[in-house]
């Protein structure tokens, strides 16, 4: 089920409802209820592979209790280890099957062997990187023993398949949800209304920003040779603001949907397009990825307490790493790639904790030219390495940026600079929402922006294009 | 609790007023002024005329009423419709039949792929401007007809605003007025003055498609007109049946073939790859005239 779909306008109310109204004094129930409303919410896509999330919630289940009771450290490891087989592999099978196959054969047909192609008919199915990275910081958590594993099965299965976040995040770690799934939870009125606000901004990301720019994307990116430089340089930028807004669209809704059921979700984006720097860029864009990748893959490699050559290899591993979850094609790697070539001199300067204030241009209505600078520098290369995200495959990547200099062929359509206007709205609203200053103390204000982003909402509703791009990682 | 779901409730009320006031002012603001060049429903009723023009874009702006007259000494009325299907034009025609004074003697049908075409997406109505505008509360009594549509929401009829889910730049002109019919410099593009540029495209268009005529028979029967189709010219023959097709649809009533006609002066007949130009759509309201004069004496 799709956050804007109108299934899911009807399946929010009856779930709040009974969760709030029939379920609210008995936790046991209302976990249930959760559990059942998050098999309902992704059975909805494809019942099938309901299967896959059971399987996962069961063995981490069993592993958690196992890796608790088990008397030593490497008896600890060995389920520890069943674990990372059955999510990974599993994640391993669905998603990168395919990939190592075709690299496989073609490896060997460029050493002049034949081989037939042929691959496995897999549908990957959604979310399905997301919620195995979740099972999997339950049991590694409590392998170092940051957790106790549970002994509710509902409240986990609750945990692993919460509905907001289950198919496109934020990657929730059980050390922050878990708690509160055990915990009986308050509504309040300050959540609610935080809530509310964080889907309609959701919304207005999603349909107005990120479908808007969507055609015009497609179309500079399916056929690059016929437009000019200028119009598939503005298709870059396109593409910038069309994930930007579909994703951390996404992680809003799914954020304000989890208050309103008495949840606090972790923060997914912090205004990543205002990082004067690539390091800051990625303590703002799905920090709750870039984070678990940290936690549990670049600490255990050392981190930066290791040798200067090790240090970097462990930047790029996270980096590739980070590329490759995103989807099984070189263009993911390639553009990790990027991200640790423009990382890199960051760290052996040691200025990649320069710009860690939470909010830029804090009490300014505007940022400093310099900021403006460093900012316009970061968003540049950003975009480039979008380029490689968004394209098919490499060679198609570098013929679009090779197509940024074609000078000639006229200036993009005035429609496609008409769909500039989402993009430049949510900039403003995302500069007046990092002092939370969108809406105003004054009643009547405020109510008018909820109606005119809820109006603008609707207007911009496009029913062809309401896929979350997300999904398909 | 109660604070959250009462303040939800008077969102949703303040959002319901605010869209009525809007969509109330829009209505006074067009009243009597059409949006649209076609927005004529109201000019559907009590028509008292010789024949009709029945078709789409490409026959309501190119034949002419008056030229015709001109020819045949006859009176006439063109209830083409932008945009439409031949299923929506039997819609339009059985709306203005069961209004009319007095019943047509003659329906000229626009017999082309553009118009008939099976693949022309006969089962959505178009979602234009001048049919948007129309839905909410059904000042026209028009619903009915399109309810029978795939594309038809219920739910448009009644909500405010609800109806410009995905136009949002045709709210704009409606809000702005830019559409008004009484504000319009080109009611009618064959009295423009600005060129519109010439886009002639030889690729043809679907030439193998099946031609649908629904129960336009029935309908000629039921209120005894004579029907005389025509195939309009368009440049590089874009929008011209198969002969095969051409003569499946001839068995059933007579049919004024231009095929190729203009083919060596596209650019002076044509100002896109439809649409006649003004030049065009006159001349070519002349020669169907002719061509209709001859039938009607063939008939007599």
């Amino acid at each position: 089920m799709l956050f804007n779909s109108p299934e899911f306008l009807v399946f929010l109310p009856i779930v709040f409802g009974l969760y709030w109204f029939v379920t609210r004094r008995n936790l046991k129930a209302q976990n249930l209820l959760l559990l059942a409303a998050s098999y309902v919410f992704y059975g909805w896509w494809d019942w099938r592979f309901l299967g896959l999330i059971a399987l996962s919630t069961i063995v981490d289940f069993l592993v958690g209790i196992r890796i608790e009771e088990a008397p030593d450290k490497a008896r600890k490891k060995r389920w520890l280890w069943v674990s990372l087989a059955v999510n990974l592999g599993i994640l391993g099978y669905f998603k990168y099957a395919n990939f190592f196959i075709e690299n496989w054969i073609s490896a060997w047909q460029s050493l002049g062997f034949t081989m037939h192609a042929s691959t496995l008919q897999v549908i990957l199915p959604v979310g399905i990187s997301f919620y195995t990275f979740q099972t999997l910081s339950y049991s590694i958590d409590i392998y170092r023993g940051n957790l106790k594993a549970t002994r509710d099965p509902v409240a986990f299965g609750a945990f692993v398949s919460f509905f907001p976040q289950l198919v496109a995040g934020p990657i929730e770690r059980a050390t922050n949800l878990l708690p509160q799934i055990t915990s009986p939870r308050t509504f309040t009125y300050e959540q609610g209304r935080d809530g509310m606000r964080l889907i309609l901004w959701g919304m207005f990301k999603k349909v107005v920003v990120a479908d808007s720019c969507a055609p015009y994307v497609d179309m500079c990116f399916d056929n690059p040779e016929a437009f000019s430089g200028s119009t598939l340089i503005l298709g870059a930028i396109l593409f910038s603001f069309q994930i930007y807004g579909d994703f951390s669209g996404y992680s809003d809704i799914a954020i304000g949907t989890a208050k309103l059921f008495g949840f606090e979700l972790m923060t997914n984006f912090k205004f990543p397009y205002f990082s004067r720097d690539i390091a800051e860029f990625w303590r703002r864009w799905h920090i709750s990825l870039s984070t678990w990748f940290r936690d549990y893959l670049y600490i255990p490699l050392g981190g930066s307490r290791v040798s200067k050559p090790k240090a970097i290899r462990n930047v790029f591993v996270i980096f590739l790493v980070s590329g490759f979850w995103h989807g099984a094609n070189w263009t993911f790697i390639v553009w990790g790639g990027i991200h640790a070539l423009l990382f890199i001199p960051l760290f052996l300067r040691g200025t990649n904790r320069k710009n860690t204030s939470d909010v830029v241009a804090e009490g300014r209505w505007l940022p400093s030219p310099r900021e403006l600078i460093q900012m316009g520098w970061t968003f540049t290369a950003v975009t480039i390495a979008w380029v490689f995200f968004r394209a098919d495959n490499i060679h198609d990547a570098s013929q679009y940026l090779a197509g940024w200099t074609a000078v000639g062929g006229g200036m993009p359509s005035s429609r496609m600079l008409l769909s500039t206007l989402g993009p430049v709205a949510v900039f403003a609203g995302d500069w007046l929402l990092r002092e939370d200053k969108l809406y105003s103390n004054r009643k009547w204000l405020r109510w008018g922006v909820y109606i005119a982003v809820a109006t603008t909402i609707l207007f911009a509703w496009n029913d062809a294009s309401s896929q979350f791009i997300y999904f398909q990682f | 609790m109660q604070r959250f779901i009462l303040q939800a409730a008077l969102f949703l009320l303040a959002w319901l007023a605010i869209g009525y006031t809007v969509e109330g002012a829009l209505y006074l603001q067009m009243l009597d002024k059409r949006a649209h060049v076609h927005e004529d429903w109201p000019d559907l009723m009590a028509l008292d005329c010789d024949y009709w023009v029945v078709g789409d874009s490409r026959t309501t702006g190119h034949l002419i009423p008056a030229v015709i007259d001109s020819v045949t000494g006859m009176s006439g009325h063109n209830i083409a419709y932008s945009g439409y299907r031949m299923r929506m034009g039997l819609d339009r025609l059985r709306f203005a039949l069961e209004h009319a004074k007095t019943k047509p003697k003659w329906v000229l049908l626009q017999s082309d792929l553009s118009y008939l075409a099976e693949s022309r997406i006969q089962d959505n109505y178009p979602m234009k401007d001048g049919v948007l505008r129309y839905f909410l509360f059904d000042q026209l009594g028009i619903n009915a007809f399109y309810r029978r549509y795939d594309n038809w929401r219920e739910l448009d009829a009644w909500l405010p605003l609800l109806r410009y889910k995905g136009y949002p730049l045709i709210f704009a002109k409606h809000a702005l007025g830019w559409n008004r019919w009484d504000k319009r410099g080109d009611r009618g593009y064959w009295r423009l003055e600005r060129g519109v540029g010439f886009t002639a495209s030889a690729t043809k268009t679907g030439l193998e498609d099946s031609l649908l005529i629904f129960d336009l028979l029935e309908l000629q029967e039921e209120n005894e007109f004579h029907l005389l189709g025509f195939i309009p010219p368009s440049p590089g023959a874009r929008w011209q049946p198969t002969p095969d097709n051409r003569s499946k649809l001839n068995a059933l009533f007579p049919i004024v073939d231009h095929t190729g006609l203009f083919a060596n002066a596209e650019e002076a007949y044509f100002h896109d790859r439809s649409h006649f130009s003004e030049k065009g759509a006159i001349e070519y309201s002349l020669l169907i005239g002719e061509a209709f004069m001859k039938r009607q004496t063939h008939i007599e």
